[in-house]
């Protein structure tokens, strides 16, 4: 279970509305390598998991990320507040703003819907670990690249704050890795048999 | 008034923030016993950041709702401009 806490986990103050910058970041939302898709992934992987630490690795980086999409959410809201409907026009934000006015809906930049089809559960300790370790250094990507296209610095204080966590999360899925290998008996083979499915 | 209510959320946050990363790096690390001083000692900071806050700002989650009235609902929520 969970219990919901009334505050961000790092401040968002944004001084000034911009539905242009709102239209990238929001691919860290419902994007590829976005937070609801970091979320989705860790908690759904973590069941079958061997072992307790990667198990509370995945659970709590996984609630982290819930607060993840809650700063990328509260920054989407602030950068899209007040528009007119010139400024929706101009910035291109039209395109979203037919469906959903200026409601929060996950999606990429590009405008595909969020999809579970971005993340991977495969029941096999090394390819999922894996598929973390990339997910980190994808969305630690995608943040640097809206670093390069952010030219407020009220959205890139936070945006950094946000980049700073993959690495850190990176950090530790690798901790997880070697905890993995660890485990293994046959160190000269980890992929002998996955220890998820044939020591049940 | 608006400014204390900022420096008591920032103590919540600050000390928060280094419970997570404690949290983290102790999944991982379970055997570090200067990891856990650290837990224990920011936990001591957090639980009084959060008890200054309350008291000030309203409960922080359901539970923490004491008054003989309901402001669970009534406090800002967090995207809200300027109170977070």
């Amino acid at each position: 279970m969970w219990i919901y806490e009334k505050r961000l986990e790092y401040p968002v103050n944004i001084k000034t509305p911009n539905a242009k910058l709102a239209g990238v970041i929001i691919s860290q939302l419902g994007g590829p390598d976005g937070e609801m898709g970091a979320a989705t992934r860790y908690l759904s992987q973590r069941y079958t998991m061997p072992d307790r630490k990667i198990i509370g690795a995945l659970t709590d980086i996984g609630t982290e990320e819930l607060a993840h999409i809650e700063i990328i959410s509260a920054i989407l809201y602030q950068l899209t507040r007040n528009l007119t409907i010139q400024e929706i026009k101009d910035s291109g934000f039209d395109k979203y703003f037919v469906d959903h006015t200026t409601g929060i809906y996950p999606q990429a930049a590009s405008g595909v819907p969020f999809s579970a089809s971005t993340l991977q559960s495969t029941g096999d300790t090394f390819a999922d670990l894996n598929e973390d370790l990339a997910a980190e250094q994808k969305a630690r990507t995608t943040y640097d690249n809206i670093l390069r296209l952010s030219d407020d610095p009220d959205v890139s204080d936070a945006i950094r704050f946000l980049r700073a966590r993959e690495i850190v999360h990176y950090q530790r899925f690798a901790d997880c890795l070697r905890i993995a290998q660890d485990n293994m008996e046959d160190k000269s083979n980890f992929y002998r048999y996955n220890p998820e499915f044939d020591r049940n | 008034m608006e400014n204390n209510k900022n420096t008591l959320l920032y103590n919540v946050q600050k000390t928060g923030f280094a419970l997570v990363e404690a949290n983290l790096y102790l999944d991982v690390y379970p055997e570090s016993e200067e990891a856990l001083q650290y837990f224990y000692s920011m936990r001591d900071e957090y639980n009084q950041a959060v008890k200054e806050y309350e008291a000030v700002c309203g409960p922080l989650t359901a539970a923490a709702n004491t008054s003989n009235h309901w402001d669970w609902t009534l406090t800002p929520w967090p995207w809200e401009l300027g109170v977070n």
